[in-house]
């Protein structure tokens, strides 16, 4: 493992988890709601169908943004506790030196 | 819409419906949610993609983050192509409301002429003189001598017929764009693997049970662990000589790796995931119970339980969905099933870690503080007050 593969700046990555994060909400909360049926005439025969299509690919979205957001974060706080150990060591050999 | 038979048949019916349902405000509000809301929201999560996928390559490197960087910029992609998709079937849905609204509005101008002329007309139905809506074939026999109405009631029926095959015309070009939409749908989303997360919530449910599993070795991990603890504080441990006693204790840790019966039998180990088991995790793990011991409080025995146990835990997750999930995408994406298994490891291990701690603190009661920098710090707190 070299330090090239542990570069990492942690706080800019977990911004942009939180951003992933409320993009993920603000299209769960979409891809539950239908706007209020009324009366669509012969057209209510596919906007239903298009509607939970639409649902559907976002839900899909909003997942893989929260999944993303998740595994953003997990893998930043073990990465820096990698990058301590990097530390650890380069300050270890430097004190030996 | 014209009723069968009475359109076709008004010159002998005498009758025709001009009626056609359906309220142009209410399909103009689907519209609007396609376009204001889950258009916009799908657009701003494209951004968000962007700009993270633009701060993960500039502020983080190495193999992971190239993973991350492949996912994120597919989803990027997706968002952004159903975005798009919701904004163009936005507009084939508006110009299905304005054709229906035109095509309301002709017939209404159809029945207000039929008044004007001189023809019957009751609600939606135009008759011509003395006929019935419900005695259209008695009504055939009626004398029309009145020429100027047939004619403009023929005229009348004609327009009717044309303004509901412009309706027709709408309905199929929206037909179309749905059609259109669902398979556009279909394949910017078929790269998304979050179709999985519902399957590997059911396996980490599993590995839950499989937590208390590892809870049970952990009694027997703890003799082991002991013998670490009774230096009572790493910090007097070298580094070396806690990675050399990790590693002795690397032993017992392959021993309480998730249970090969209770995975499924599936796809080898993947790469990625593999090669974080080899060299990578461990050594988190390693740092992890140090961080924990010097830093969170923890006891020796319950630092290394629990961070073995996430390790192990972890491994097992990110093996079955590297594995599964990697097998359905990864041939399609590249490197898709590496990062699968990475996320999903890390996130399962975590939470095992995380439950193991728990679990111990309500067992054995919330960590004291011990270390040497600990006491250093409430002495100095003591003294300050």
């Amino acid at each position: 493992m070299s330090t090239h593969d542990l570069s990492l700046e942690p706080e800019p990555l977990h911004g942009v988890a939180a951003r992933l994060d409320d993009a993920a909400d603000e299209l769960g909360a979409l891809a539950g709601s239908t706007p209020v049926s009324g009366d669509w005439g012969a057209a209510g025969a596919v906007l239903p169908l298009l509607l939970a299509a639409v649902g559907e690919a976002s839900a899909l979205v909003c997942d893989e943004a929260a999944l993303l957001s998740a595994g953003t974060l997990a893998s930043t706080a073990l990465m820096v506790r990698a990058d301590a150990v990097v530390v650890v060591d380069v300050l270890r050999l430097g004190a030996s030196g | 819409m014209i009723t069968e038979g009475r359109a076709g048949a008004a010159t002998s019916a005498g009758s025709f419906d001009t009626h056609l349902p359906g309220t142009p405000a209410a399909i103009e509000r689907v519209a609007d949610h396609l376009r204001d809301e889950v258009g916009d929201a799908l657009a701003v999560a494209a951004d968000t993609a962007v700009h993270a996928e633009r701060v993960t390559a500039e502020r983080w490197s190495g193999a992971t983050a190239d993973a991350a960087h492949g996912v994120l910029v597919g989803l990027a992609s997706a968002a952004d192509a159903v975005s798009q998709q919701s904004l163009s079937t936005a507009e084939a849905v508006s110009r299905a409301a304005e054709a229906l609204a035109r095509a309301q509005a002709d017939l209404a101008a159809v029945r207000d002429e039929a008044r004007t002329v001189g023809l019957r007309v009751s609600g939606t139905w135009v008759h011509l003189p003395r006929s019935e809506p419900e005695g259209w074939a008695a009504a055939a026999a009626i004398d029309l001598d009145d020429s100027r109405l047939r004619h403009a009631f023929l005229g009348l029926e004609a327009r009717t017929v044309e303004a509901l095959r412009r309706w027709a015309d709408a309905l199929a070009a929206l037909d179309d764009a749905v059609e259109e939409q669902l398979r556009l749908l279909v394949r910017h989303t078929s790269s998304l693997w979050a179709a999985q997360l519902g399957e590997a919530s059911s396996r980490a449910r599993a590995l839950r049970t499989q937590q208390a599993h590892l809870l049970a070795e952990a009694r027997v991990h703890s003799a082991h662990a002991r013998e670490l603890s009774r230096l009572a504080y790493l910090d007097e441990v070298e580094v070396p000589e806690l990675y050399r006693r990790l590693d002795v204790h690397g032993e017992h840790v392959r021993a309480a790796e998730p249970h090969p019966g209770a995975l499924p039998d599936g796809p080898r180990l993947p790469r990625g995931v593999e090669l974080g088991l080899k060299g990578f995790d461990p050594l988190l793990t390693a740092y992890a119970t140090y961080d924990d011991v010097a830093n969170n409080c923890e006891s020796v025995p319950q630092a290394v339980i629990s961070n073995v146990g996430g390790l192990a835990a972890g491994t097992g997750a990110g093996w079955w969905a590297g594995g599964a999930a990697g097998a359905a995408a990864g041939s399609v994406v590249p490197g898709l099933g590496t990062a699968v298994g990475f996320f999903t490891g890390v996130a399962v291990g975590s939470l095992v870690s995380w439950g193991i701690d728990t679990g111990w603190e309500a067992y054995d009661g919330p960590p004291q503080c011990r270390t040497p920098a600990h006491a250093a710090g409430s002495r100095r707190e003591a003294a300050a007050s």
